[in-house]
């Protein structure tokens, strides 16, 4: 992971209340419960998830809750645009809540099909305190302050996280891909 | 965490792989669920603060071993007469132990803890001493805390259980 800068100016306060009232959904549960994951994934309609990740699934079940996935679409306002993010992309961007003793198993992501060449960054926006885990290969982040940016420096590699701490974790998500113009 | 050295300088380690057998395949004593709260002023503060947090009493964070549930005899260690204390760890997949200071090393004069893993590292198998993760170890390390009132951690979120054995030197009184 490369340190990119601190944007904790760009920040809104209303962002992390919403994300803290609203409960997103509960992953895997919510994931499975009305959708046929593995079904649609051997039909072709859903791009294969990363064998990583199935064993996830196959070990820990898919009826729990390991975290809050709160995705975009979901908060009342927009996001203003990342400053760190060229002009000419598009991005996405997803919170995950962990109260405490809520995890995301070690796994791969899948580089998405159409754009191999998108960029991952990873967004405390609170300070870090101890029990905050994030693995990221062979190292654990820690020290990191609210709105520091973080770029993934490669796309394919081991991460997990989980919060042994007492206070809930809030980390957004943004990812850059494509061509505004495409 | 100072790596003191491993076990494998032994004469004889062959211990080591009946024990992690024996605690792979048997239930250990569930904790907290039937491990009741940490003694001490100390303990009972950490505990609040854990229910506090959302942790469940009831719950099943992970398992404990010792020499009541544990055939395997676990050699005696030159401790330069100081009195041993072990226990052994399990986390299956999803398990965890929040972060805290162990209670008892407040009770034992002098005491120094040492944290010696029975699996090499895998992804998702974290141990976190204050601001440092633990990681690429081998089965058979040995560890020592710096400081045995340090706050700390633990964690499995891979895909295969996760058994280390801890030990404790102190003086008696």
């Amino acid at each position: 992971m490369y340190f990119v800068e601190n944007y904790a100016s760009w920040v809104k306060s209303n962002w992390i209340n919403e994300a803290l009232e609203k409960t997103g959904y509960r992953i895997p549960y919510d994931f499975f419960k009305d959708t046929k994951v593995f079904e649609e994934e051997e039909n072709g309609i859903r791009q294969s998830m990363d064998p990583s990740e199935r064993a996830i699934y196959d070990v820990y079940g898919t009826d729990g809750t390991f975290f809050h996935l709160l995705e975009a679409q979901l908060f009342s306002f927009e996001l203003d645009r990342p400053p760190w993010i060229e002009s000419n992309k598009k991005f996405t961007w997803w919170i995950t809540k962990m109260y405490p003793g809520q995890f995301i198993p070690a796994h791969q992501d899948v580089i998405k099909k159409h754009d191999p060449n998108s960029k991952r960054y990873w967004i405390p926006l609170f300070d870090w305190e101890p029990g905050h885990i994030f693995m990221y290969k062979k190292n654990a982040f820690i020290g990191y302050k609210a709105g520091d940016v973080f770029l993934y420096d490669d796309l394919r590699a081991w991460h997990c996280g989980i919060n042994i701490g007492t206070n809930v974790r809030l980390i957004m998500q943004v990812t850059s891909y494509g061509d505004i113009y495409d | 965490m100072i790596k003191v050295g491993n076990l494998k300088t032994m004469t004889n380690t062959d211990w080591l792989d009946t024990l992690l057998k024996e605690v792979l395949s048997k239930e250990g004593l569930k904790r907290p669920k039937e491990g009741g709260k940490p003694e001490g002023k100390e303990g009972d503060a950490q505990w609040q603060k854990a229910i506090d947090a959302g942790y469940s009493p009831n719950d099943v964070y992970f398992q404990m071993f010792d020499k009541n549930n544990i055939e395997t005899e676990i050699p005696e260690f030159h401790t330069c007469g100081r009195s041993r204390h072990w226990w052994i760890t399990k986390m299956n997949p999803g398990n965890f132990m929040p972060m805290h200071v162990d209670p008892h090393t407040k009770q034992q004069k002098n005491a120094d803890r040492f944290w010696i893993p029975l699996q090499d590292w895998e992804h998702g198998h974290i141990f976190m001493y204050e601001n440092e993760s633990i990681c690429d170890y081998v089965k058979g390390d040995v560890y020592q805390y710096k400081d045995s009132q340090a706050l700390h951690g633990a964690a499995n979120i891979g895909l295969t259980p996760r058994v280390v054995l801890q030990i404790t030197l102190y003086e008696e009184e």
